[in-house]
């Protein structure tokens, strides 16, 4: 070998190593699938003489961020998501700027498997970042480095969710992830998403496409609660009790900035409930700044729901932190559903009516704290790609309501 | 926490979701607490259940043994051994602190009454301290001579109580292999236990069937459209099933020295697989119809006839030998074996199913210790193209013979990694047409980058929520058992004379296992 072949052959490892470890590494727009095939096949030549790397690859995930710390918050998630889900991450980020340019990195996410070998299981990374460029061109550079047959994610990680925006992306799309708590600023994020759903159906002649919302699943507990809360096995009341709901009042982690998306977690409940009880959209009143009072028909009755914002101990801005429920029937206990601070998951205690006694379920009712990190909500995301009736036409009816308080 | 189908109908709070379903409260009694099995498997399985908060929030575990032990000191032993056997386990102070708290201990002789006495005393204490509700499991990890004074110790005392066919299972119980020593056995032993337990109380393990590859079959034959079409006599040439360890009795020669390869591994485990591989789709993933698939096919294997047994079966013993560098001695000369033994350590055999699917197809397993490789895999030969297009472009083999195109062969493999791999040709780079063949290889550990649950952490779990499916049913086990009886009866006349030993210690067994593959067209795969 001679001494150039040996310096070029260092540098090459070199590369490798840095790739490998999860460092960037700045690729040509036109090349990125030449220049990541050059990178895999460079890692399992010194693989050999090393510990072993597998390129591991069970889906594509498209994470859409217009964040200024996209790429930081990717490299965490990432981290996290690709030991149960290896996968091709492709971060997406578009940026403003009067300049228009688009750049692109591809990097490995390695977890050593086997400490005594050394076996590593790698995922890649390709980072776009397109400034001052519309989603069009985006898309065209993201969509072609999609793998083929493999299921595709995008978690749209934005503060809205803009039609125009995820259009060019759908075609390519099985599940597209939002997260109703971090919109800011739409006129109405639920409406938004079910335009989505509709325009994909068109699109795709028929064919629908999976929506999830991390928030869905942050208030999951929430909704199996008070679900159980009317079964025989776990909870006081009986079925029967649920046509008799009178009022039920939401209490939420408050944001002193009125963001729009503190209050979408109380709207998706509301939707959930109201749906699954046949309760009809009557009107709705804002009593002060994040405070608002929804009232529906159930029959021939009204049930009212106050939903207020207040400070509580919750780890994310719009959760719901309390709920009760009170009946028609004055003998019927109230349920109430607590975070009791420090304790895991949700507590379920039956309210006397009289005594103001309270009385713990007697089966074991703990709930999974769904107070998770993004990441692990993700990690969920990605198990299966069901599409979910009771979400869609929750979000329906939270659109709704975000109308009639909007006006 | 467990919901049941009538309230997930009338609740409509409940459509749409899927509620995780969690174990109700328990007492798991281990019967056997101080063996080898409790330490290696059954403790860490429950230690990483409890990690992964797959427990009821309400549970005990009573360990029970003859050795004088306290509950703190049980706590110890089984702490180190956790420690020591399941470095996989993300093993923490606290978390162990809290679990060693259900943690108990009983020094009792279950050849007694007043064992029994005991224990019942002892579970009604618990039932108190833990709200186990009095929901019973007793696993009977004993030497399998104690398995009937236990049963009828438990009926004596009360503790064993037949659950009505539609009431949720209360009390239950586990049995560890061997169930029986032989057809006639294990039917008695059945009928002890039906004594006093009904069907769908009695959970008869074989951890084979816990393990991800094993429950992987069902899923590849059964929900990839691609291989079912061509899972029948019309493709496949024929069927090779092979367990092979390099580990000797290990300490264990008195147990072996009653058992066998036979019984030890493939009464049990490897019928198992066999019954996997060959049949037909359940109506549904309910687990009886699995169950009821799975003794079909038993019951379609071809009787092996007293006189044939020859033609069919070949056993072997291992002489001493070299393992992985290691001079290693005979069977004959390991501890609690008698010198001039005839048990058999290792066995090959050929069988038939005998229905629509798989008529003259043979089947070939093999077991045994001491072999050159530790490895354990099914691998699906199917026949040959049938026009050789490519008839000029032979293989090269590595010893430099040529050979005709090779059959593709998909193989499962179980252990020591799972995975699927499947054997294909292609065309070798250049002008010519010369083919290569090459496995095109998927591998559980690379491809999903988390711990697999082990298989007794799946089987322990999924008796607590009362799931059957990857348990043996009765029928299983008797049909198994009339199977091999004829084969362990020629086997047992002590007026044959054996040639024991018949294969060196990192062989892969005895000669004869070649002639009984041969004499039908085949050979073994070179593992």
């Amino acid at each position: 070998m001679t001494g150039m072949q040996q310096l070029s052959k260092g540098k090459k490892q070199e590369g490798t190593e840095a790739f490998l470890s999860g460092k960037l590494a700045q690729v040509d727009i036109a090349r990125i699938e030449k220049e990541l095939n050059a990178l895999w096949q460079s890692a399992s030549e010194s693989g050999e003489e090393g510990g072993s790397v597998t390129r591991a690859c069970a889906m594509n995930l498209i994470l859409y961020s217009e964040d200024s710390d996209a790429e930081t918050v990717a490299g965490d998630v990432l981290d996290d998501i690709t030991t149960r889900h290896p996968c091709r991450a492709i971060l997406a980020i578009s940026r403003q700027s009067s300049t228009p340019s688009l750049e692109a990195w591809v990097s490995a996410r390695c977890h050593i498997t086997d400490s005594k070998s050394g076996k590593q299981i790698c995922c890649e990374q390709i980072t776009v970042r397109s400034e001052g460029n519309g989603p069009n061109e985006l898309a065209s550079v993201v969509l072609p480095l999609v793998i083929s047959d493999l299921p595709v994610f995008l978690w749209w990680r934005a503060k809205k969710v803009n039609f125009a925006n995820v259009k060019p992306f759908l075609p390519y799309v099985d599940e597209l992830i939002v997260d109703s708590a971090k919109d800011e600023g739409s006129a109405n994020f639920f409406a938004d998403v079910i335009h989505i759903i509709g325009a994909y159906l068109e699109e795709k002649h028929g064919a629908q496409i999976v929506v999830s919302d991390l928030n869905w699943r942050r208030c999951l507990l929430w909704r199996e609660a008070l679900a159980l809360s009317f079964d025989q096995q776990h909870g006081h009341l009986s079925v029967s009790a649920l046509s008799d709901v009178h009022t039920v009042d939401i209490r939420y982690a408050a944001d002193k900035l009125e963001r729009t998306g503190s209050i979408n977690q109380s709207l998706l409940y509301i939707g959930w409930l109201a749906n699954r009880l046949g309760w009809q959209f009557k009107n709705t009143s804002k009593t002060k700044p994040g405070n608002f009072v929804v009232t529906f028909a159930a029959g021939k009755k009204e049930v009212q729901i106050n939903v207020s914002g207040l400070e509580c101990d919750a780890s994310y801005i719009g959760n719901i932190c309390s709920l009760e429920v009170t009946f028609g029937d004055p003998a019927l206990p109230s349920v109430v559903l607590q975070q009791i601070p420090g304790a895991p998951g949700v507590q379920m205690f039956a309210k006397a009516p009289s005594d103001r006694s309270v009385q713990s379920p007697p089966n074991d009712f703990r709930f999974k704290v769904n107070q998770a990190t993004e990441a692990r909500l993700i990690d969920l995301e990605l198990e299966t790609i069901d599409r979910d009736s009771t979400l869609e036409s929750a979000f329906r009816m939270a659109a709704v309501i975000a109308d009639q308080i909007a006006m | 926490m467990v919901t049941t189908e009538s309230s997930l109908a009338k609740n409509p709070l409940l459509e749409g979701m899927r509620l995780e379903k969690r174990a109700s409260p328990f007492a798991m009694v281990i019967l056997g607490a101080h063996g080898d099995l409790t330490k290696r498997k059954l403790l860490p399985a429950l230690y990483a259940l409890y990690l992964e908060d797959l427990l009821a929030k309400d549970f005990a575990l009573l360990g029970l043994s003859r050795t004088k032990m306290t509950d703190d000191e049980f706590r110890t032993v089984m702490k180190d051994s956790v420690q020591k056997y399941a470095s996989d386990i993300n093993f923490q102070e606290d978390s162990w602190n809290e679990f060693a708290k259900s943690l108990h201990y009983l020094a009792s002789d279950v050849t007694k009454a007043e064992g029994f006495v005991q224990l019942s005393d002892r579970l009604q204490q618990l039932k108190e301290e833990h709200a186990t509700q009095g929901n019973h499991i007793f696993y009977l990890s004993t030497a399998p001579s104690l398995y009937t004074p236990i049963v009828k110790g438990l009926a004596s005392s009360g503790l064993a109580v037949k659950a009505k066919p539609n009431q949720t299972p209360w009390p239950r119980i586990i049995v560890e292999k061997p169930f029986g020593h032989d057809l006639q056995s294990a039917i008695s032993l059945d009928e002890e236990i039906h004594e006093v337990f009904n069907e769908h109380q009695v959970y008869r393990i074989d951890h084979y069937l816990g393990k991800e590859t094993v429950q992987n079959i069902m899923v590849l034959r059964f929900a990839n459209g691609i291989f079912e079409p061509l899972w029948n006599q019309k493709h496949v040439d024929h069927v090779q099933i092979t367990n092979a360890e390099t580990l000797s009795v290990e300490g264990r020669g008195s147990y072996y020295e009653e058992a066998g390869n036979l019984r030890d591994m493939v009464q049990n485990h490897l019928l198992q697989l066999v019954s996997l591989v060959g049949m037909e789709p359940p109506i549904s993933l309910d687990p009886e119809a699995t169950r009821d698939e799975k003794a079909k096919v038993l019951k379609c294997l071809r009787p092996i006839e007293p006189g044939e047994v020859d033609q069919y079966a070949v056993r072997g013993q291992y002489g001493k030998g070299y393992i992985l560098g290691q001079s290693v001695p005979g069977y004959r000369q390991e501890e609690g074996v008698a010198n001039d033994s005839n048990v058999e350590t290792f066995t090959a055999l050929k069988l038939f199913i005998d229905n629509w699917r798989w008529a003259g197809v043979p089947f070939y397993i093999r077991s045994g210790k001491r072999l050159a490789k530790s490895i354990t895999e099914i691998a699906i030969h199917f026949k040959s193209a049938p026009h050789r297009l490519f008839s000029e472009a032979l293989d090269t083999v590595s010893d430099g013979k040529t050979e005709g195109l090779s059959p593709n062969v998909l193989v499962l493999q179980i252990q020591p990694e799972e995975g699927i791999s499947l054997k294909f040709a292609t065309k070798q780079p250049g002008q010519t047409n010369q083919l290569r063949h090459l496995n095109m290889d998927f591998k559980y550990g690379t491809a999903f980058g988390v711990r697999s649950a082990t298989a007794y952490e799946r089987l322990i779990h999924d008796c607590l929520m009362g799931d059957p499916s990857l348990f043996s049913r009765t029928d299983q086990v008797e049909v198994c058992w009339k199977f091999i009886d004829p084969v362990l009866r020629a086997w047992s006349d002590k007026t044959k004379t054996t040639n024991f030993p018949n294969y060196a210690a990192g062989s892969w067994g005895p000669s004869a296992s070649d002639d009984l593959i041969g004499s039908t067209g085949h050979s073994w795969r070179r593992l």
